[in-house]
């Protein structure tokens, strides 16, 4: 009886390397149904804070914290009543997977880092590769040309046909040059 | 052009299929302007100007622009792009500015609120000093106007009311840093008569709260669109802000005249301004391009010829109106 | 039968071949513009509006307005493939429109809104034709009190019509108002919660939130969820709404086209509003209403034709007041205005051949829209069948460029990547990211307004009785309140009744925890 009951308790952890990929993630993680509305109040209580300090002003003559002030102390309290009466919906779980997530969602930041630096046709192509090859598991005779001719295709698109104006684009700016345009 | 295309398809056959290829298309098609990269006043502008307007699409402001930027589009040889930027009482259109680089391909609209008021209230990246004056394009008074069925009939009896009834009567201005806004506080400190001022978003919004009655008056910037309304009846004027009598409303009195000698001041001045650090180059050039255009019967038909003024103001005086403008409302604003 | 006269001549102005010219490059332009997210018909109307000045004023109006309604039919398309909502009024889109696509019904849902937008937007033109003097008193009749009312109507619907609970969509919705508030202050200009950011002080951009909060966190959930990054299953059923469709979906169309005309003549935030105003009327009034956020043909269908019966109907106050009553519109003014004419009461009578030209050339266009977006449908579809990994990738990379396109502006990219990771949160943790962006935008109006009104009535609350509009619609939200507490209550005499019957929804979450150890239990058995 005693062993059954410890089991129970590990349970849930091994369940998440159990379960089949494509089914529900859906846990009870008591823990973090509180600890999420928990942030939220924490949230909400710094932002009443911060709007205190914007000047509330009178209400015939509403200074410019006022409205953020009322605003922020319905956001505290409906996040408290989330806090004391957790819903029925259950929060996912983090899997493996989750780091996959974070590597794609870093990969993007480097991304935009680059798009600012040297413009967007080589950013956007090795974006492409590495999302079509790792998330999307092409293979390299669909991922290279995919890249390269959908990075092409939208310089074209948004900035030839629409003007926007993208970063100085260190293929176009040397490119000319080096083959002695 | 037909030449540009042919050379394009020609380079789409020679080279082979791959990267390189379709690189090289690429820069046939975009990459034209920036191959020659040399700095200097004679050849801006190199690449499309960029106009920053500090207000909402479709107001008097932007359609000055507009105006102007067909016009200087015409003698520049690039394109001038009208952008509005209407965020915090034009603040961001402003800052935006101040931080571009000063090579004339940023350029945008200066006027009361945003350029000089804005950096007095708050605590901003930029003032005033930040940036260049280029020219003036148009000066627009402010009038004083109530609804057809208002009870008051002239300048004098308003102002008898209000000042009978503190607080009482609301009047919308464009904002609440603009110079507009500002007289209503100089008329309380300085003549003891309270009305109270409510900013809005511009003079669509300002029209829709007089003519549904939910406003006494409005102290607006004198456009068409209010021309329109006077003459159709359904706005009243009372007064005018401008030093003198405006020509084309010969009956109504400055408020000057009704007893406000001080109040001579909400006047919207839009200028071209650049960042600070323009190339003398470019900016002679452009002041030159833009006193062409001032002088453009058609671009004066456009704004309306009572907004433009006779005598074109260039750089200099554009920049000692501002800076009078800034000495003028600090110790009001700076409280 | 004046108005019949007069609309004949519109047409004739309608019907000139430069004209009908315009109108087909304004709604081709539109439906364009409308399905690459970021851009809108704000942007693009700004950048046609120097070209307009050589045209004719009736042709470049017919454009411009073209143009307009169209983005609106264009709009649909990301919103149900992608649930990429590229304007405010297709945020309510995504609701049900997404989840049919999930359920390989992507064309009926296209399909059943491409019909919607074509009723919506000619039945609005009829009531322009007939109505328009009348209904232009109702627009300027709204001061800032009765903005405030219509505001916290548009947050009372807001909060009603959220899958989870109610608690949750507030809390949502409060966060969408606060986030709405970062930037400067409308009134005074002073800066808030900005950071020392240059870039926040003009705010946060509605569409890099609701982009990253559906498409982006949808986008990295799904991605999560499967061995390749799968935007959505790849089965399509039927590709065109069947007669039960049609059925189910008819009175959801007849209520948007009437609903959303009234309240586009409303100057402001009247997209908004009429498709979320649509969405939650047809939840209530469904026998069923737990079907809504998973597939209801009609939570697709009733806000899509408000949406463009509302696009239509806002020329009312512009072409009869000239009170421009959004950004686009405002624009348009301005191309007015540029031809020396000033829109307002006199327009009709001074220039005839403008404001009947452009109602007649609106029918045209709504014609035109239809022919050309029904086979669309079957075009767009086909991207579904584009392997997912694929389709997905491309899909991000549009969204990075279109967000950056907004402002022109690096930031937005990063607001959206913050807000895709914060909406791939709130998935996981079930909370619907409808609320917040909605609340997004009606946040800014009820603020400024509610100010404006407290300036006017100084501090005193009984303006909200004494204007006639807030008035009326208070007591309507009173109304609402009390028959929502009455079916409520009905509803729960029912349950009780029918409890036996079958477990809702809920009760399964609950049970959930102990079919999990149940499960444990038997592994345990099975170990050695």
């Amino acid at each position: 009886m005693g062993m059954d009951m410890t089991k129970l308790a590990l349970g849930p952890a091994e369940l998440e390397y159990d379960r089949p990929p494509a089914g529900k993630n859906d846990r009870p993680g008591h823990q973090q149904r509180r600890l999420v509305p928990l942030v939220l109040v924490a949230a909400g209580v710094s932002a009443v804070i911060g709007s205190w300090r914007l000047s509330l002003g009178e209400l015939n003559s509403p200074g410019p914290g006022l409205w953020p002030f009322i605003v922020s102390i319905a956001v505290t309290i409906t996040a408290a009543i989330l806090t004391l009466v957790p819903d029925s919906a259950v929060p996912e779980t983090w899997t493996r997977r989750t780091a996959g997530i974070a590597g794609g969602v870093g990969s993007l930041c480097v991304f935009v880092v680059l798009f600012e630096s040297i413009g967007f046709l080589i950013p956007a192509f090795l974006m492409l590769m590495l999302w079509l090859r790792a998330f999307g598991r092409e293979p390299w005779r669909w991922t290279i040309p995919l890249a390269v001719g959908g990075a092409v295709v939208l310089h074209v698109i948004f900035a030839g046909l629409l003007g926007v104006p993208f970063p100085d684009d260190i293929v176009v700016t040397t490119l000319p040059r080096t083959i002695g345009f | 052009m037909r030449s540009v295309l042919k050379k394009r398809s020609e380079m789409h056959l020679k080279v082979s299929v791959g990267l390189v290829g379709l690189c090289l298309a690429l820069v046939g098609c975009g990459g034209g302007g920036a191959a020659s990269a040399k700095e200097g006043g004679t050849d801006y502008p190199k690449k499309p100007v960029r106009f920053l307007v500090p207000f909402a699409a479709g107001g008097p402001s932007s359609l000055t622009a507009l105006a102007y930027a067909s016009c200087l589009e015409g003698s520049l040889g690039q394109p001038v792009l009208v952008e509005n930027k209407p965020g915090g009482s034009g603040a961001v259109a402003m800052q935006e500015l101040a931080s571009a680089k000063p090579d004339g391909h940023t350029l945008g609209l200066g006027t009361n609120g945003p350029l000089v008021m804005n950096p007095i209230v708050n605590e901003l990246g930029y003032s005033l000093a930040d940036f260049t004056s280029v020219g003036v394009m148009a000066e627009m008074p402010t009038v004083l106007v109530v609804g057809a069925d208002s009870p008051y009939a002239n300048a004098q009896e308003f102002f008898a009311a209000a000042k009978a009834t503190p607080g009482k009567f609301s009047v919308a201005v464009p904002g609440a840093t603009t110079s507009a806004a500002i007289e209503l506080k100089r008329l309380k400190d300085e003549y003891g008569i309270e009305v109270t001022a409510v900013p809005t978003a511009g003079n669509a919004e300002m029209t829709t709260n007089l003519l549904g009655g939910h406003v006494d008056a409005l102290f607006i910037t004198d456009h068409s669109d209010v021309a329109a309304r006077i003459e159709d009846g359904s706005f009243k004027p009372l007064a005018i802000s401008s030093p003198e009598r405006a020509a084309w409303y010969p009956q109504v009195p400055t408020l000057a005249e009704v007893g406000f000698k001080e109040l001579v001041n909400a006047v919207s001045v839009f200028g071209v301004i650049g960042p600070k650090g323009m190339p003398a180059a470019v900016l002679s050039k452009l002041e030159a391009e833009l006193e062409t255009c001032a002088a453009d019967p058609a671009i004066v038909e456009q704004i309306g010829d009572r907004f433009v003024p006779d005598e074109f103001d260039g750089s200099e005086e554009l920049q000692t109106a501002f800076t009078a403008m800034q000495d003028l409302y600090k110790p009001i604003l700076g409280q | 039968m004046d108005a019949l006269n007069n609309l004949g001549q519109g047409f004739s102005v309608a019907f000139d071949p430069m004209n009908l010219l315009f109108v087909f490059i304004g709604v081709v332009i539109g439906t364009a513009i409308g399905v690459l997210p970021g851009l809108g018909p704000t942007a693009t109307i700004a950048l046609l509006l120097p070209i307009t000045y050589t045209m004719d004023p009736v042709g470049a109006v017919i454009m411009l307005a073209g143009i307009y309604y169209g983005s609106m039919y264009g709009g649909t398309i990301t919103s149900v493939l992608l649930r990429l909502p590229g304007e405010a009024a297709s945020v309510v889109t995504t609701f049900d429109g997404y989840q049919m696509t999930k359920q390989g019904r992507a064309g009926t849902a296209l399909g059943i809104s491409a019909i919607g937008s074509f009723i919506g937007g000619t039945v609005a033109i009829v009531g322009l034709t007939f109505l328009a003097p009348l209904l232009s008193k109702v627009a300027v009749a709204v001061g800032p009190a009765g903005y405030v009312a219509i505001m916290i109507l548009g947050l009372f619907l807001v909060t009603s019509l959220g899958t989870g609970s109610t608690v949750k969509s507030l809390f949502m919705a409060g966060v969408g108002l606060l986030l709405s508030t970062v930037g400067q202050d409308p009134v005074t200009g002073t800066a808030r919660f900005t950071f020392g950011q240059t870039s926040l002080l003009g705010g946060l951009d509605f569409v890099a939130i609701a982009m990253g909060l559906f498409g982006v966190g949808e986008l990295l959930h799904s991605l999560e969820r499967s061995e390749k990054g799968q935007a959505v299953t790849t089965k399509i059923k039927n590709i065109w709404p069947s007669r039960k469709d049609f059925k189910d979906s008819s009175g959801a169309i007849a209520r948007g086209s009437v609903l959303g005309f009234f309240i586009g003549v409303l100057p402001g935030g009247g997209g908004v509003i009429s498709s979320l105003a649509s969405y939650a009327m047809e939840k209530r009034r469904a026998k069923d209403p737990s079907r809504f956020g998973k597939g209801a043909i009609e939570g697709v269908a009733g806000p899509e034709t408000a949406n463009n019966a509302s696009s239509t109907s806002a020329f009312i106050p512009l072409l009869v007041l000239g009170i421009p009553s959004n950004v686009v519109l405002a624009l348009i003014y301005g191309a007015l205005l540029l031809h020396g004419i000033t829109p307002g009461p006199q327009l009709i009578n001074d220039h005839p051949n403008v404001f009947w030209g452009v109602v007649a050339s609106m029918y045209i266009g709504n014609l035109m829209l239809i022919i050309l977006n029904i086979p669309l449908v079957g075009v767009f579809i086909q991207m579904l069948r584009v392997r997912a990994g694929i389709l997905s990738t491309f899909a991000l990379l549009v969204v990075m460029v279109g967000v950056f396109s907004i402002n022109n502006n690096p930031f937005d990219m990063w607001v959206v990547l913050v807000f895709g990771v914060l909406g791939w949160v709130m998935i996981k943790a079930h909370f619907d990211p409808g609320p917040l962006v909605l609340a997004f935008i009606l946040g800014p109006i009820l603020e400024k307004s509610f100010r404006q009104t407290m300036l006017i009535s100084e501090g005193s609350f009984g303006i909200f009785a004494s204007d006639p509009v807030s008035a009326a619609i208070f007591i309507l939200i009173g109304l609402f309140i009390l028959y929502g507490f009455i079916t409520r209550s009905r509803r729960r005499q029912g349950t009780r009744r029918a409890a036996a019957a079958g477990p809702e929804e809920s009760n399964t979450l609950v049970h959930a925890p102990a079919a999990l150890s149940n499960s444990i239990r038997q592994k345990d058995k099975g170990a050695p």
